[in-house]
């Protein structure tokens, strides 16, 4: 087992006093088999980056246990941290009057990679993530994806089993974030565990072999995203190119337009057969049956809530 | 030793490329001048050795309260200090590295002095035991290294400039490097013999100063001692502090 964290709690003390306390994680308690990429989402204020900073060692869970490969976080910190790699979204952990060269360079060190080793390793890395050619360039003039990039780039440099992506594609833009998810199915590949926290249901819906939705501290739900959605029991879709009117039909709960497309909600499957049906007799062509997406569960099951904190 | 070049290496590229962390550098001058105005036009040439030293321990100081103090404050607010936390080594010796590599620079005010006695007011002291002024400026880094250390780990807990400014006052008045201690009242003379730089002060003055140096080893080890101090103080607090910060989740700001 690559991660299994069980009643795991968290609290926090605030306040001038300290006489306030918070909740972060509310006996939380997860699986993510070596191997696989996990995603964790939720929104603002859930518990996934204290479950991240729990598994990195860098924060001490209240009650409950967390372990690594079988090591628990606490009591064996030292070897977890040999396992790990934790990589930032964003611009956070950076030293911007730093080349790439030069951070990786630094880490390697901290990594315990022999100086022989070490320069090996980092131009290794610096190719593989694209950064060759400016390697020698100071991080502040670098673009957000590489800055991500050299961020991930880090997190490898102790060859890490099991990497701990927090919000890593936060700010990228589309082409930058695409390649990132390119390079975290690489990873996979290579055998190691991925555990992913994020905003973006497209991403989790694309790389994640299994998300834990995560609210409150507490686990609302873990699966694949497909089987989240058919468990969900939310309504099916349809959607087609057409201004036919289908309200009146038997198990359509709504319609709605989006850029020219219809789009029929309804209750079950037999209900969009229903609904097809209805169109393609009428001669459209283009109709399909969505089932919901992982965006429509996650709302549904947090509640429309997603900007709070 | 490989994790603290690492950390002395990491610093000395980062303050080649942010020349602004070296401005305390140029207030020396001015200091320079004030002091030197006063003995030179006041015929107190005995001071002069005073006013030589005072920019110079004053320049040291500044460096470890300001850049290496605040080395684990900008980590902590860039949240590479959970980065570090994270990684499968201690983060001691790479620290004291850094704190280290800020303080070599800490021997540039000496550099300036001699230049600006020499150029403004035609006189630099006479170096008369150069041997033990060097062990002196060996020992005193060493020392200010642990001292560093001490307070960049108390500023991890009280990360307020004011606390960094505070200090600064009464370890001038204490150490003796604007006013020699003799001259402070009696009650606070005793406290000068736990300020190291009250020893480095006393020795390097004595250095410049053509008699004979009293007791050399002895006064060195006292610097070393309480450098060592500092270094072990500042090694446990940093690692109580971090411990805490593990437990309290206050490694890197919200």
């Amino acid at each position: 087992m690559g991660v299994r964290v069980r009643e795991v709690g968290r609290t926090y003390r605030k306040g001038r006093r300290k006489n306030e306390e918070v909740v972060a994680l509310d006996g939380l308690s997860l699986d993510v088999p070596s191997n696989e990429v996990h995603g964790l989402l939720g929104p603002n204020g859930a518990g996934k980056t204290t479950l991240c900073k729990i598994l990195s060692t860098v924060l001490l869970p209240t009650s409950g246990t967390a372990e690594v490969f079988g090591l628990d976080v606490v009591a064996r910190a030292d070897d977890v941290r040999r396992q790990i790699g934790i990589v930032f979204g964003g611009e956070r952990g950076l030293y911007w009057k730093l080349t790439a060269r030069q951070t990786l360079r630094y880490w390697a060190a901290l990594y315990k990679i022999p100086d022989a080793r070490a320069k090996g390793r980092v131009d290794e890395l610096l190719e593989r993530l694209g950064l060759a050619e400016k390697a020698d360039d100071l991080v502040e003039t670098y673009s957000r994806g590489m800055k991500q990039r050299l961020h991930l780039a880090r997190g490898l440099i102790g060859d890490p089993r099991l990497i701990l992506l927090d919000e890593p594609t936060t700010g990228m833009d589309p082409v930058a974030a695409h390649d990132f998810r390119g390079l975290i199915g690489e990873l996979r590949a290579e055998g190691r565990t991925i555990l992913i926290t994020t905003h973006d249901m497209d991403e989790a819906e694309s790389v994640c072999d299994r998300v834990t939705l995560i609210d409150k501290g507490r686990v609302l739900a873990t699966e694949t995203p497909r089987g989240l959605a058919e468990m969900s029991g939310l309504q099916q879709w349809v959607e087609a190119e057409t201004s036919v009117d289908v309200d009146g039909l038997p198990g359509v709960v709504g319609t709605e337009r989006r850029d020219g497309v219809l789009r029929v909600r309804v209750v079950d499957a037999a209900a969009a057969r229903v609904v097809i049906d209805f169109l393609l007799d009428r001669g459209v062509r283009s109709v399909r049956a969505v089932p919901p997406r992982l965006e429509d569960v996650y709302l549904d099951l947090v509640g429309r809530r997603g900007m709070g904190v | 030793m490989r994790l603290f070049l690492t950390g002395a290496r990491m610093q000395l590229w980062l303050v080649r490329r942010q020349p602004d962390d070296l401005l305390t550098l140029c207030t020396i001058p001015f200091t320079v001048l004030m002091l030197m105005s006063i003995v030179v036009h006041s015929g107190r040439t005995d001071l002069l050795a005073n006013a030589f030293l005072a920019p110079v321990l004053i320049g040291l100081w500044g460096f470890a309260t300001g850049l290496a103090a605040e080395v684990l404050l900008t980590e902590r607010w860039t949240r590479s200090l959970e980065l570090g936390l994270a990684a499968p080594t201690s983060l001691h010796p790479v620290y004291l590295g850094r704190v280290a590599a800020v303080l070599v620079l800490g021997v540039v005010p000496l550099l300036e002095t001699w230049v600006l006695g020499r150029l403004v007011f035609g006189v630099t002291p006479t170096l008369h035991h150069p041997g033990v002024f060097w062990a002196a400026v060996g020992a005193s880094l060493f020392a200010m290294a642990g001292t560093g250390l001490l307070l960049a780990a108390f500023m991890l807990v009280n990360d307020n400039g004011h606390y960094q400014n505070f200090l600064s006052f009464p370890v001038y008045v204490l150490s003796g490097v604007m006013v020699p201690v003799e001259y402070l009242p009696d009650f606070l003379q005793p406290l000068s013999h736990a300020v190291f730089l009250s020893w480095s002060a006393d020795l390097m003055r004595d250095a410049l100063a053509p008699a004979p140096v009293a007791a050399v080893w002895w006064r060195l080890a006292v610097i070393f001692a309480l450098g060592a101090v500092a270094l072990v103080g500042g090694r446990l607090s940093l690692e109580l502090t971090l411990r805490r910060a593990r437990a309290e989740g206050s490694v890197a700001y919200a």
